[in-house]
């Protein structure tokens, strides 16, 4: 069984991509696990990090994208799921020197679109109630289809709430929240956090303790100054908080060029490597894997 | 010339070390590279902590640094929600200059009324700019 990994918040510009595939990375190299990015937003940024421009380009001709997905799959198509994806993506290589064993299901500027036109297409076929919760039970499936065939899914959520996201959000074992730390920030985070326990204020969230919770904040764009520690500390007096914390670095912020050339995980992630190890070695004592 | 850039410095300061690290006898040119490596992002990560510290300090540093008072010393909004509204009073209480709470507050955005003079009021509205701002934030998140 596939370990669900979401990275999510509902503001954009947090880092929820360049984490997912920082994470994506160093499951897939220093664990050696098998690792899918379902790239579910249509910003296509992970996708752009893991294939490059033209890799992107070619997935799209060859309808190797999300998009392509959830439309087939709706219009019934006998096409298998794992044909969708494009393995061994990214630019560095494993610990043997190979590719890592690392997949990508790209993403689509016509998300958003396609999930427009599934609902108007789910809602005349049938009379539920609630046609927004039936189509997102069913993209709930979607995802869970790749269970099997992988340790670790990582869901890189759009920053909206689309049916996807949404889906993302109650699929996942656990939902990595990063947030900058400012005040618009700790708006945000408060309200992924809702979303992600179903609950309908801070009072009702305060009633699940915070090692119960599904999620976990990530602050990132760290710099050492004093007023963001104070904000840091203000967010964690609602919700679990990791050890780590990403600096405002350069090694993080060149990262995410992709090369054409595999190299090892330390040359491409330079004056950041100590930060992505941090970071994965608690992600992965909290999921257990 | 072309002017340096950051990617250049960076890897003739590897090969410095990559060298000096060589020279030793018994290492070999692939560890001296690591080593190397390791020594460049080193320096990087100290470089850019110092920035940082040295930028944080230009711009939230010079109240603190000229009277000796830090406003950011503990948070009146975490205090106020862990311990309660008489445990950030008695903390207040220990800062005796209306100036220091007054920066206190302004450092941590916290609203509280200008015109106020007196050390006990000024503590009064830090608790209520304190309460107004976790109001607030529970009211956005429902």
């Amino acid at each position: 069984m596939a370990f669900f990994l979401a990275v999510a918040n509902r503001k954009g510009g947090v880092g929820k991509s360049t984490i997912a595939v920082m994470l994506a990375h160093a499951f897939s190299v220093w664990g050696g696990k098998r690792v899918l990015i379902l790239d579910l937003d249509s910003q296509c940024n992970s996708s752009m990090i893991l294939l490059g421009g033209e890799g992107w380009v070619a997935a799209r001709a060859a309808r190797k994208t999300v998009a392509d997905y959830f439309a087939d799959l709706f219009e019934g198509s006998s096409r298998a799921p794992r044909d969708y994806l494009i393995e061994g993506v990214g630019d560095v290589t494993g610990q043997d020197g190979k590719a890592p064993p690392l997949s990508l299901l790209p993403g689509s500027l016509l998300l958003d679109d396609v999930q427009g036109d599934l609902f108007l297409a789910y809602a005349s076929k049938r009379a539920e109630p609630d046609m927004g919760k039936g189509l997102r039970g069913w993209f709930e499936t979607l995802l869970r289809r790749f269970d099997t065939e992988f340790d670790i899914v990582i869901l890189d959520c759009a920053p909206g709430l689309s049916f996807a996201a949404l889906a993302a959000l109650y699929t996942a074992n656990m939902v990595v929240v990063p947030f900058r730390p400012d005040y618009v920030s700790l708006h945000a985070v408060d309200r992924v956090a809702l979303i992600i326990e179903q609950r309908a204020n801070l009072d009702e969230l305060a009633e699940i303790p915070l090692e119960s919770r599904r999620y976990v904040c990530l602050a990132n764009y760290v710099r050492a100054n004093p007023r963001e520690r104070l904000l840091i500390e203000e967010t964690s007096l609602a919700h679990p908080m990791l050890a780590t914390e990403l600096p405002q670095r350069d090694g993080i912020a060149n990262a995410f060029d992709w090369f054409p050339q595999r190299r090892p995980i330390e040359e491409k992630y330079g004056s950041a490597i100590e930060d992505v190890r941090n970071l994965y070695e608690e992600i992965s004592r909290i999921a257990g894997r | 010339m072309a002017k340096p850039t950051k990617a250049s410095e960076d890897q003739r300061l590897k090969a410095f070390f990559r060298d000096a690290i060589q020279s030793e006898p018994g290492i070999e040119r692939e560890l001296a590279e690591r080593m190397a490596e390791r020594c460049v992002q080193s320096i990087d990560n100290v470089l850019t902590e110092s920035a940082q510290r040295a930028a944080a300090a230009q711009s939230e540093g010079p109240v603190a640094a000229k009277s000796g008072f830090d406003p950011f010393a503990f948070s009146a909004v975490a205090l106020l929600a862990r311990k309660g509204r008489d445990e950030l009073l008695s903390r207040l209480g220990e800062i005796a200059e209306p100036e220091h709470l007054r920066q206190l507050a302004n450092a941590q955005h916290i609203a509280i009324d200008p015109g106020l003079t007196r050390a006990d009021e000024l503590r009064l509205a830090i608790v209520r700019g304190a309460e107004r701002r976790m109001a607030s934030r529970r009211a956005a998140a429902s």
